[in-house]
Order: C-alpha cells, then structure tokens, then sequence
C-alpha cells in the first residue's frame, strides 16, 4: 500500500486518517478534529 | 474477501426514485485505522431540508498497514446506530464483511448516523467503505413516508375484512 505524504504524516502522528472523493451532495461530516485527519481528493 | 452481490434498493426508495423524487449516490471512502483507536464519527446532509437515506453498506478487504496481510478479527469494529437502527457491534469478520449489509438508515442534520470506530489490536488497519444512499427534500421524504403507510393502510382494511365487497363498503364508509 503506498500512501502520500499527506497520509504519511497523519500516520506517523498516531492519527486516524480518512480519503474522501469531493461530493456534489453537501454531506456533514463530524470527527475529533485531534484525532482524525480528513483529506478529501478532488 | 470483501463485500459480495449486488446492492438491493428497497422497493418504496426504487419508486420515488423513479418518479425523480430522490437522488442516488454513494460515498466511497478509505479509512487508516491506528492501534488504539476510539473515535466517533457523525454522518449526515448539511442541509436542514435534505434527507439521506442509507440503503446498503460495502466494506472492502481490511489488511494489515505493515504487512499487506488481511486481517480478519472480532478486536476492531464499529458500533454504530441510526434512526430506525439501534446500536450495536459490527466486528471485522466474515459475516458482516462478505455481505452487501443492509442498512435502511434515514439520517437528517439533527440526527445524523453515527459510528463509533475501535481498534483493540496492535495494527494501523486500512479498509475502504462505501455508503449507498437517496438523497430527498425533507418534503419529499415525508410524503414518502404517507404513500407508505397510507398502502400499509390500505392492506390493514383487507386484513380486516373478509371480502373484497365488505372492504369497499369499508372505504365508501371513509370517504364519505
């Protein structure tokens, strides 16, 4: 599995990290801003 | 292995979509999940007058971060709950994995879906989930919800009555 550099530091840190495609729909997505990171490819 | 079979929409959600009354789409994401995880998340539109409602989850393969290695384990999960869905344990095993899950789940702004992630073993597990829903105006989701209890209705007369003459003089009762 190789992951960017992004990823990579999320993970390092201890971090839960979730990859979401960019959406038309506006969907709400709520998380502990310190424990996740949200990383939303376009 | 991952999810299996197709993804199944329920009739009354085929209908209204069919009749341009709701939207489909899928949210497709891959999650890193690290030893020790605990976290909550809450899923659900934005937008006060939208309703989204789940019909299916799809779960691809969970593996080992180190090791590329499948992981297959009852010490990661997620207990989850939602309108119409009461909490409970969802473990990363066969028999919730290697199904299309059935997961009829309205989620509004004030009462979204919720999942609580935790990962008991010593892993970083990565896995993908997708989330299969209709998207409606709350106006359209509750006149979804009349025709469908409005048919339930209708079949609750013809449970009552013995015959097809004793039900209609049943509904000529009602509308007059």
């Amino acid at each position: 599995m190789s992951v960017d550099k992004e990823v990579e530091e999320a993970l390092k840190q201890g971090k839960m990290v979730i990859i979401r495609g960019a959406c038309e729909s506006k969907v709400k997505l709520e998380y502990p801003k310190d424990k996740v990171v949200v990383i939303t490819r376009k | 292995m991952p999810s299996t079979g197709a993804v199944k929409i329920p009739a009354p959600l085929e209908l209204a979509w069919l009749a341009g009354e709701a939207e489909f789409l899928h949210d497709t994401a891959f999650y890193f999940l690290p030893p020790g995880l605990d976290v909550t998340l809450r899923w659900g539109p934005e937008e006060d007058n939208k309703v989204f409602v789940i019909f299916a989850l799809t779960f691809g393969e969970p593996r080992d971060y180190a090791t590329g290695e499948r992981v297959v384990t009852d010490e990661m999960g997620f207990w989850h709950r939602g309108m119409g869905m009461k909490l409970h344990w969802d473990p990363l095993v066969p028999s919730i994995l290697n199904i299309t899950y059935p997961h009829v789940t309205p989620a509004t702004k004030e009462n979204p879906f919720e999942i609580r992630l935790v990962n008991r073993t010593e892993m970083m597990i990565y896995m993908d989930v997708s989330v299969w829903y209709f998207e409606l105006t709350r106006e359209r989701y509750e006149a979804l919800q009349q025709f469908i209890r409005g048919y339930m209705n209708l079949f609750r007369l013809f449970g009552r009555y013995r015959t097809l003459e004793e039900t209609e003089k049943a509904l000529r009762r009602l509308i007059k």
